[in-house]
């Protein structure tokens, strides 16, 4: 193997043994997170974002790493996200996703790997159409919000982390409300139920079993 | 905030800490490394693994696809990564446990029933959809997502916000019936 297989597959299985441990790969985590009904997806990435975009930026300035901005080709972006918007709903995992849960047991996976496959080769054969169209309409270019708003990044950074943080804080508290009042119908956002409700409510040994709806599923 | 999840799982806060940390880790491994600072993804190597297989059948066709050509049918550093994430899962799986072999998701079953079928042509169209979607955005969930905002990239926030917001409409369409 080649230096750079050999550090792909460090790097994967790394990543492959922390999206598990997140307990991300799952149908039911993946669908909960659309549904707004389990944040452990959410959780997990914005996570991820606010670290790396520290580490990240700092490289950058000490010109150690170079970005590499994908770029801003609106009509692509727009459409092509809702187009991967949608069937990652129905599909239930993503591209890097996916592989993992077929690695975690999940055999289903194996439909979503063999559509996504058929369906990168659709659009192989699109490519052609789509550079003249789709891909030509509004590119404005590897652009960062730093430019794009004139402002320092460290204050996109502040600002990322503050609304990040707000947002946890924000989950969190529902889960202890959901539970205090049983309110709503789902376990929603269920992780560590008993120790927030807890810390917020004093109802130590005290809370409420989750109402029947949708009984447990993205608990598990 | 607690380290561990009631699945035995780690604090989804934690993982996600860890793997921001695997992802500058990373930027500067493959910058040092092979000389071009290389951040994660998966996407790509879709279109790398159907030209291997198309491959096996018409090599012509593959040889002269503008596509093909633009992304190299090879086992590149992503491809790897994309096996390693397989792998570790299953290493991590099995270690903790968690693995299970799993015909249907249970809250697809909650909604649609145990059909195997049923949920194997809903999963294969649904990948079609997105992956043609990944690529036309030139990325999905990690290479703009956690990539993308890493970088403060424009593209990424766009393309994350679209994928998150058609997935919840389309979500609430399929699976949210049974709920209001």
């Amino acid at each position: 193997m080649s230096t750079a297989q050999l550090l792909g597959l460090a790097t994967g299985l790394a990543f492959g043994f922390l999206l598990q441990k997140g307990r991300v790969l799952r149908f039911d985590k993946q669908l909960g997170a659309m549904l707004l009904k389990d944040m452990t997806i959410l959780k997990f990435m914005m996570a991820a974002i606010m670290v790396g975009m520290v580490g990240i930026m700092l490289l950058a300035d000490m010109e150690i790493i170079k970005l590499s901005h994908k770029p801003m080709n609106v009509g692509a972006i727009l459409i092509g996200g809702a187009l991967f918007g949608g069937g990652w709903a129905v599909m239930g995992f993503c591209p890097g996703t996916s592989v993992g849960a077929l690695g975690v047991g999940r055999c289903h996976a194996l439909f979503a790997i063999a559509g996504m496959l058929v369906g990168a080769a659709i659009y192989a054969e699109l490519y052609p159409a789509m550079k003249s169209t789709v891909l030509a309409w509004n590119n404005l270019g590897k652009i960062g919000l730093p430019e794009v708003f004139g402002v320092n990044k460290w204050v996109i950074v502040a600002l990322f982390w503050g609304g990040s943080i707000a947002l946890f804080r924000w989950f969190e508290r529902i889960i202890a409300i959901g539970n205090i009042r049983g309110r709503l119908q789902a376990p929603l956002f269920c992780a560590r139920r008993p120790a927030v409700a807890s810390r917020t409510g004093g109802l130590k040994g005290n809370v409420p079993p989750h109402p029947a709806g949708w009984p447990q599923w993205s608990c598990r | 905030m607690g380290v561990t999840s009631n699945d035995g799982g780690w604090s989804p806060y934690l993982a996600g800490a860890l793997v921001g940390i695997l992802a500058i880790v990373s930027v500067y491994a493959t910058t040092t490394l092979l000389g071009k600072s290389t951040y994660l993804g998966a996407s790509t190597t879709f279109v790398r693994a159907a030209g291997m297989v198309e491959k096996t059948v018409a090599p012509e066709h593959v040889a002269q696809n503008t596509y093909f050509k633009k992304e190299k049918v090879v086992v590149d550093w992503q491809f790897m990564v994309i096996v390693g994430i397989f792998l570790g899962a299953l290493i991590s799986s099995k270690t903790d446990k968690s693995f299970k072999l799993e015909a249907v998701p249970p809250a697809w079953e909650e909604r649609f029933g145990p059909s195997v079928g049923k949920r194997a042509v809903a999963a294969f169209l649904g990948g079609i959809v997105a992956m043609i979607g990944a690529r036309m955005a030139d990325g999905c969930p990690s290479g703009h997502g956690l990539s993308g905002l890493m970088q403060l990239s424009v593209s990424g926030f766009v393309a994350l916000a679209m994928f998150f917001g058609v997935g919840i409409v389309v979500a609430s369409l399929v699976y949210g019936r049974r709920m209001s």
